[in-house]
């Protein structure tokens, strides 16, 4: 084999291999986490600071707060899964099957509840019937999730149900 | 008599038998074909030969039973029960055969015996050192899936209780017409992959590795890719109609699972070329066809087995997963063992002379289109990787557009660069002198939209968030670019072929075109998709808004008011909330006409559908307003029947027209390439004799001009308005347990004739009022009734009154659009002349020029060619000595 050739082939090895390197790294910086509610907060919120997250939990029951505030609609609720509960915050649509204990994954980023405080109290002002007003944020973790996407499946259905909802959103 | 008896169903009971049959003739065909060409015995040749044919016969029977129970309601089988119900329409009973994992199967293995019966009675005879070994590698194939069809998933098994009385229904989201060819051609494309493989196999077994096989791989390999990217685009189209994001590509798993292989076949389309033009790469054309075929299984295994989770994956079976895995592992194992065997064989030793060399430009190409392939497999089964080494892990969309788009725009270069390019070497004069044009091209292009439009220099992510560059500026200098490259070289072909023919441009044109279709074909193929980038570039720009309106039809003359909102250049005017609801869902329509500098420009009805059977599960019906520009996408997000509340999300989808033209234009291009040499050679033959033929001539292309401007006005006048299903309101409120269809049925002929000529306007696919079996069509029935109420039907000039009477009204409040035969009945003819008419243009075109090449010799008052011209004719000569 000539110097040449090898020359040719350490080349390839390399591109292929620094190819290939850089796409797992940039793969690892890129992705969007998966983490049930009590995962999250039992990992402790530092560690998913500044991360996509993709937060699986069920709805609680009578905590859907949503508010038309001029044309655009904005709420909160609470996902609680084995007992342990966060804060949402999310805007514009949702799925047909967001509802009271629905299973949902809401994507998003964690931010310090007290940063959205205002955005609870501007829910709770544009309600006519302010049930469930104030809001506090950081009543259940001092993190909220500011949630920009949610899938969910209807609570009856979840038995054996194939796969969750398309919402507008879906990806 | 027992009523609980279980119902015997005959159809399955055939259909299972015809299984069996096949599966039995298919391990024979295997059997046979690998002896006879081992045993070089021609006896168990043709016996394998004519048994694929039989297998072919045999699922072509079980096939034709599946459909048959589909369309009898046969619910006694289980597949049926669970994809389609008395409701759904024949259409959709028809494409629920592929619907569901099992039939799917069985489609797979329907097409694949249809085209391996094609490629085997087309190649038997040129091939009979390897045709045994060919059948025995499809056969081997059949085997696979016709083991899972037996043993796992029986399309035709039976419920061994009492089955239901109605089936579970089509999913909502499969019920769009995308849908009925979307999935066929994506099958139909993997399927195709299979006979290139099984010749590779054939070629390899039999060691007869010259060049001939590969003639017979690459029309194979053509038909996959076509298929494929028809299979990708329809998918594309569905999802921006039904899904309502916005978009039309978002990197779904099933979608990539197509793609892998669109890549691979592409690369292995260019690297045949080298090939044949340089006796090189055997080994890597070997393998790419081995990649494709791999990568098609591959893809079933992932969509099928649950690998990856996806919006129209089939969901986990692990016992599939397993079958699957076991397969790739045999393909793989006599795959690359058949490879290393064969090394000597494959050996070449021809070097690249040059980098500035076509044959360099492929292989770039081809390393380009194999990164693509690699990377979509890595980030589509980066979630089943990392959560096999612990938690799951997703990419998103975000992170396959800050790849993808540099190497597709690589690849765009390379489709405009190397046909400017010489083969073994191009020398710099050559360099300037083809580079020149489409350079200028690219720097008017990039200087005009910096001058013209400012704002176009929007910065996209490339690799990662931190390197951010105007890729959609750097798209458009691209597409010019190939504009450039590939109109110049047509330019210049021509022009050399009217010097050296005497004949006329267009003439000039056809001709070269049609002598050697391949190249002209795949420089179609390369506009089609610098015209796709235009869409994709596009994408940069768009811009999206949600919108809750409290109550609807608050609106001022000019659409402002509260139910309105604003939003780029135009208003949104929420006028109403409709509710209607048939036999097979409910229907919640908004009305919301779109305004822009205070003039309306079209009513648009987004709707979401809630099927009855499928509950908890509403379909988004969007409303489209296409424009040249851009389209306004309106989507109803969400709403609350009682108080008229309705969400909205508005898209602006600048560009994305050039999204399907140039998928159309690409599909022209696979379609030049596919004209077999025998319609030439007809071409040639066809020649009329007197000056009357030559007037019929004449008078044939006149008639066929004038037909296509006709069939292509008469199309654009039958469109329907821009928008959602419009539904009247104040019809058809509630589900009724008698069913609509049933409702107001005509109460004699004269009533029956006026139904069957109007159209039902709430989304059955062009049915009449007679066959839908909505709500609407239930109105509109008593419409008629009521309308003929009175009229006097004793005789046929009463009852043509009447029935003439109804007609004018309903034309008169909907427009003509509402009647099933237009007007003029001339005019049901126009499409069909336009459709025909571009072959006829061709035939007649390409006729006349062959006509002029033939007296050549005999014609020379024909301009010579200019000194300047001779390397280009050599080229061209050279290249049209090679035709296929």
């Amino acid at each position: 084999m000539t110097s040449a050739t090898i020359g040719k082939i350490v080349l390839t090895c390399a591109v292929v291999l620094g190819g290939a390197g850089f796409l797992v790294y940039s793969a690892f910086g890129s992705t969007e986490k998966y983490r049930m509610v009590h995962d999250l907060v039992h990992d402790g919120f530092d560690k998913w600071k500044d991360t996509d997250l993709k937060v699986h939990g069920y709805v609680q029951a009578g905590s859907i707060i949503e508010a038309i505030e001029g044309q655009d609609t904005d709420r909160t609720f609470i996902l609680e899964r084995n007992g342990v509960r966060i804060r949402v915050f999310s805007k514009g649509p949702k799925p047909d099957t967001f509802k009271d204990r629905a299973e949902v994954i809401a994507t998003g980023r964690l931010v310090p509840g007290a940063d959205l405080q205002a955005r609870a109290d501007a829910i709770c002002k544009a309600l006519k019937n302010p049930t469930g007003c104030p809001i506090r944020a950081d009543a259940e973790q001092k993190m909220v999730l500011d949630s920009t996407d949610m899938t969910a499946k209807c609570p009856s259905k979840y038995d054996g149900a194939p796969a969750i909802e398309l919402n507008p959103q879906y990806k | 008599m027992n009523h609980n008896a279980v119902p015997f169903s005959p159809i399955a009971l055939v259909g299972t038998i015809a299984l069996l049959g096949a599966y039995a003739v298919a391990a024979w065909c295997a059997a046979a074909g690998i002896a006879g060409n081992a045993l070089k015995s021609r006896r168990f040749v043709s016996s394998s030969v004519y048994g694929l044919y039989g297998f072919g016969a045999l699922i072509g029977l079980a096939s034709s039973l599946m459909i048959y129970a589909f369309v009898t309601h046969d619910f006694s089988i289980k597949y049926v029960s669970e994809v389609s119900d008395v409701t759904m329409p024949l259409s959709y009973k028809v494409t629920a055969f592929w619907g569901g994992l099992d039939g799917s199967l069985l489609f797979w293995v329907l097409v694949l015996a249809l085209f391996s019966t094609i490629a085997i009675v087309v190649n038997h005879k040129r091939h009979r050192d390897m045709i045994g070994y060919v059948v025995a590698t499809i056969m081997i194939v059949q085997i696979f899936f016709l083991s899972i069809l037996i043993f796992t998933k029986n399309p035709f098994a039976t419920f061994l209780t009492q089955p239901p009385i109605d089936g579970k229904g089509l999913n909502p989201l499969l019920q769009n017409y995308w849908m009925v060819i979307h999935p066929p051609s994506l099958y139909t494309g993997f399927v195709a992959a299979t006979i290139p493989f099984a010749f590779a196999i054939g070629a390899l077994a039999s060691g007869r590795l010259d060049d001939l096989w590969l003639g017979s791989v690459r029309v194979w390999m053509l038909i996959c890719f076509g298929f494929l990217s028809l299979g990708l685009i329809l998918g594309g189209r569905w999802a921006y109609e039904e899904l309502g994001w916005g978009g039309y590509w978002a990197w779904d798993p099933v979608e990539n699972a197509g793609f892998m292989p669109w890549f691979t076949a592409t690369a292995f389309l260019h690297s045949a070329i080298i090939q044949e033009q340089r006796g090189t790469m055997k080994t890597w054309n070997l393998s790419l066809v081995v990649i494709t075929f791999f990568l098609t299984i591959f893809g079933t295994f992932m969509t099928r087995s649950g690998a990856v989770k996806s919006v129209h994956a089939f969901g986990e079976d692990n016992v599939l997963a397993l079958q699957f895995i076991a397969f790739l592992g045999l393909i793989a194992c006599v795959s690359i063992g058949l490879i290393v065997y064969r090394a000597n064989k494959l050996a070449t030793k021809t070097q690249f002379e040059s980098f500035i060399s076509r044959e360099f430009a492929f292989l770039l190409n081809n390393w380009i289109l194999l990164a693509c392939a690699f990377f979509v497999l890595f980030a589509t089964m980066w979630p089943t990787i990392t959560e096999a080494f612990g938690s799951r892990e997703e990419l998103d969309a975000k992170f396959f557009n800050k790849w993808m788009p540099v190497l597709g725009l690589i690849l765009l270069w390379l489709a405009g660069a190397a046909p400017l390019l010489a083969w073994r070497k191009t020398t710099r004069e050559r360099l300037w002198n083809q580079f020149f044009w489409p350079t200028v091209a690219t720097a008017v292009v990039v200087v005009g939209i910096l001058v013209l439009f400012p704002n176009a220099t929007h910065l996209s992510p490339i690799f990662s968030d931190r390197v951010r560059v105007p890729l959609a500026l750097i798209t458009f200098g691209m597409v010019a670019f190939t504009f450039g490259s590939i109109i110049q070289e047509y330019v210049r072909g021509t022009s050399v072929r009217m010097k050296k023919s005497g004949s006329d441009p267009v003439s000039s044109l056809l001709g070269m075109v049609l002598m050697n279709r391949r190249k002209y074909g795949g420089y179609i193929v390369h506009l089609g998709v610098a015209v796709l980038f235009v869409g994709f570039a596009g994408k940069a720009y768009d811009r999206m808004i949600d919108r809750t309106i409290e109550k609807a039809g608050v609106v001022n003359a000019d659409g402002t008011g509260t139910s309105s909102f604003s939003f780029g250049d135009y208003t949104f005017a929420y006028e109403r909330f409709i509710h209607t609801s048939d036999d097979h869902k409910d229907a919640f329509t908004a009305q919301v006409s779109i305004w822009r500098d205070g003039e309306k420009i079209t009513t648009v009805y987004p709707a979401k559908w809630d099927y009855h059977k499928q509950e908890q599960q509403m379909t988004t019906e969007v409303a489209i307003t296409v424009q040249p520009t851009e389209d306004v996408y309106v989507v109803l997000t969400g709403f609350e029947l009682e108080q008229g509340v309705a969400n909205f999300r508005v898209y602006l989808n600048p560009l994305i027209l050039w999204v399907w033209v140039g998928f159309l234009i690409l599909g022209v291009g696979t379609l030049v390439c596919l004209i077999p040499q025998f319609v030439v050679d007809w071409l040639v033959g066809w020649r009329p004799k007197t000056p009357l033929g030559r007037a019929a001539d004449v008078g044939l292309l006149v008639a066929i001009v004038v037909g296509v401007t006709l069939g292509i006005a008469s199309q654009a006048h039958a469109a329907p308005p821009a928008g959602g299903e419009h539904v009247p309101a104040g019809m058809g409120m509630g589900a009724d347990s008698e069913g609509w269809a049933a409702k107001n049925r005509p109460e004699n002929d004269t009533q029956g004739r006026a139904m069957n000529e109007l159209l039902c306007p709430c989304g059955c696919a062009h049915q009449t009022i007679a066959d839908c079996p909505c709500s609407t069509a239930a109105e509109l029935r008593r419409k008629v009734m009521d309308l003929m109420a009175g009229a006097d039907l004793s005789n046929d000039e009463g009852r043509q009154r009447a029935y003439d009477a109804v007609l004018a009204q309903f034309v008169k409040e909907y427009g003509q659009t509402v009647l099933a035969t237009p007007k003029s009945q001339v005019s049901w003819l126009l499409p069909a002349l336009a459709a025909v008419g571009g072959l006829g243009v061709l035939v007649v075109l390409g006729r006349r020029w062959m006509t002029h090449r033939a007296a050549v010799p005999a014609a020379p008052a024909a301009a010579a060619p200019q000194p300047g011209d001779d390397d280009y004719a050599d080229k061209l000569d050279d290249e049209l000595s090679r035709t296929d």
